[in-house]
């Protein structure tokens, strides 16, 4: 099963969390070779919305969704099921801050 | 005369759709295979008897219909799915050592990942065999909703991938919690109106199917036994109007004994595997109101619950045990410091320690801001009775006990004119205590010191509060003394509160009681002689309806 873990925050890392990182987790996850990829984010004040409309296309200065929570990193990984995918969510740091969403990916 | 293929559901179904969304893979497969199965055995069981193994015979059936249903869907993966069930091997054993299919399925339905209703939906529809006709109406919600909610979960449970298992060792402990929980939740949400009442029959049902396949888990005989305690008592829980009957007032020849035997049964199996849990904590609680309520026993009970479940609602049925064992000052005592925001059982409680202390005045208050916070129909109609005897009783003069009370006050010598100067720092020592965020522990109050009528008089006005505060300028801190007073409480405008005086001095009087005071040159000195203004001015501004309680101190 592949899952997506969607990392949130209600604000931006302090400079405290920051210096988590991933605390080792991301050199855990690796040697356990669940991770498939990922990426972490800039703000979302830097981020811009495209919409097209009637062929026009509409651009929106920020991200889509205006919550107090923003997605500030994903990592795509795989494992045997929910169970485990919410075992490595948990593990990361930034569960302890922030939020982790774990969305199914659609299988092939 | 019982029908078999109605017992057979009623044993099997569970059984069966296990073993098939095992054997599948697919929820809703595996029910729609069931029931197939069951109604093969409605047309053949009258035809050629009963098999000898009713559960085999349907499970065979049941996977005989799947496989055909796999060959019609004949693609690739639905080829793999089919060997799998062709292939259909006696149940493995999985980490846990447990083989029954049925477990997996409890753990799976409980899974946290799902919302409670979905957890729910799925216990009662595939172990308990519930329709979705009776699942929407033990929720009261339509069936369309039901069916969406559920087919939801399921599409969860199949996409997100759920497992379906026992979960192993390390997540055991928790999920064992969390199915105990939903089982409770149930209940729980059948006990609280009788028309959702079913509920608690699946609960109590799955509770006992969780005790037989988890033996060594002391929690699920725990909640089984104190689940039948609860249950035993129904019929005597409301009266004919739907109100509240108090425990004591119960009829307990109406309680089912068989279910208070099975629930003993329970708890007793339970604690002999000697892992003591809240459970059974509240299950030994709910025996002993079953067999005549040991009140020191549950008080100590309650008490151990509360070191294990640190929750204020423990604290609070703890403060009550303990005023049933050994009296309501003992209990009052233990509310101080309790905050539990909207819940209308706190402030209930501590009118009902203050009504059995004789204390109607207060009481009356606490009453009516508990009914500020009932929102059920049968509770708010036990406070108005409570209310308005309380308030009937505190119109009577009566001798009360009360105990030491810390206030803040500000003292003022006035005259008769200038009393107005002294009931003018009410609002400023309220203003006082809202800066500093604390709140005041009952009405406002005017103490009366030193009466000379025709010259001065020495008046403080106070609030009394929780716990000790610093006093500051003119503000002070003092201490009401204990003892017994004589309270009365006054409804009308303050102006007639000088008749009432002078009736309730002919009152004390006629019962040959004397005010704990003395006759002084600056005129007559008072140990305690209070006017606790009861209403609030911003609730009824109507000062022809305020209630005054009247407490003079006693001499010994």
């Amino acid at each position: 099963m592949q899952y997506a873990l969607l990392i949130a925050g209600d604000h931006e890392p302090t400079p405290e969390e920051m210096a988590l990182g991933c605390g080792g987790w991301s050199e855990e996850m690796e040697a356990r070779g669940v991770v498939r990829g990922g990426a972490g984010l800039r703000p979302p004040t830097e981020s811009t919305t495209v919409r097209v409309r009637d062929g026009q296309v509409l651009l929106t200065d920020g991200p889509f969704a205006d919550t107090k929570e923003q997605i500030g990193g994903l990592v795509l990984i795989e494992c045997a099921d929910l169970d485990e995918a919410v075992e490595i969510a948990a593990k990361h740091p930034a569960a302890g801050y922030g939020m982790i969403e774990v969305r199914p990916l659609w299988q092939s | 005369m019982t029908d078999p293929v109605a017992d057979a559901f009623r044993e099997e179904w569970g059984k069966v759709v296990a073993t098939l969304i095992r054997v599948t893979g697919d929820w809703d497969l595996a029910e729609e295979c069931a029931q197939e199965a069951f109604a093969a055995a409605v047309r053949q069981w009258p035809v050629e008897g009963v098999p000898r193994k009713p559960g085999a015979w349907l499970t065979t059936i049941a996977r005989h219909r799947a496989v055909d249903r796999m060959r019609r869907e004949a693609v690739g993966a639905a080829k793999l799915r089919e060997v799998a069930v062709m292939s259909y091997e006696p149940e493995p054993v999985d980490d846990a050592g447990i083989p029954d299919d049925r477990l997996r399925l409890i753990f799976t339905c409980c899974h946290p990942a799902l919302v409670f209703e979905a957890q729910v939906a799925l216990a009662l529809r595939t172990l308990a065999g519930l329709n979705m006709a009776e699942i929407a109406r033990a929720f009261l919600v339509p069936e369309t909703t039901m069916a969406r909610r559920l087919g939801r979960a399921k599409a969860k449970i199949r996409n997100a991938a759920i497992p379906y298992r026992v979960p192993p060792a390390r997540l055991l402990p928790e999920r064992t919690i969390a199915v105990l929980g939903v089982l409770y939740l149930m209940f729980n949400e059948g006990y609280t109106s009788p028309e959702r009442r079913p509920l608690c029959d699946e609960a109590i049902r799955l509770a006992r199917l969780l005790t037989e396949l988890m033996p060594d888990e002391p929690e699920a005989g725990g909640l089984l036994a104190l689940m039948l305690l609860h249950d035993a008592r129904r019929a005597t829980r409301l009266d004919a109007n739907g109100d509240v009957v108090l425990l004591a007032d119960q009829d307990r020849s109406r309680w089912d004994a068989a279910q208070i035997a099975e629930g003993r049964a329970a708890l007793a199996r339970a604690t002999r595997l000697d892992r003591l849990g809240p459970y059974q904590l509240q299950a030994a609680i709910a025996e002993s109101h079953a067999t005549g309520s040991d009140w020191p026993l549950i008080a100590r009970l309650y008490e151990q619950l509360a070191a294990v479940v640190p929750s204020p609602v423990v604290a609070l049925n703890h403060a009550a045990a303990v005023a049933m064992a050994f009296g309501p000052a003992a209990g009052l005592a233990l509310l101080d410091g309790l905050d539990i925001p909207g819940y209308h059982l706190l402030p209930a409680t501590r009118a009902d320690f203050l009504r059995r202390m004789g204390r109607h005045a207060e009481a009356a208050v606490i009453y009516e801001e508990a009914l500020g916070m009932a929102t059920v129909e049968a509770d708010r109609r036990f406070l108005v009775k409570r209310l308005n005897e309380t308030r009937g009783r505190a119109m009577e003069p009566s001798v009360i006990e009360r105990g030491e009370q810390p206030y803040v006050g500000i003292r003022r010598t006035v005259t008769m004119q200038t009393i107005p100067e002294i009931a003018d720092q009410i609002p400023v020592l309220a203003g006082w205590l809202g800066q500093r965020g604390i709140a005041p522990a009952g009405a406002p109050f005017l103490r009366y010191l030193v009466i000379d009528m025709a010259r001065e008089l020495v008046i403080e006005a106070g609030f009394p509060v929780a716990a000790p505060v610093e006093g500051e300028g003119e503000v002070f801190a003092g201490v009401l003394p204990a003892g017994r007073y004589v309270s009365v409480v006054h409804v009308g405008h303050p102006s007639g509160l000088y008749g009432a005086i002078t009736e309730l001095n002919a009152w004390a009087d006629a019962q040959g009681l004397r005010w704990d005071a003395e006759q002084t040159p600056d005129g007559d000195k008072f140990a305690c002689r209070l006017e606790n203004y009861l209403t609030d001015p911003r609730v009824q501004p109507d000062m022809d309806k305020w209630e005054t309680e009247l407490a003079f101190k006693l001499a010994d």
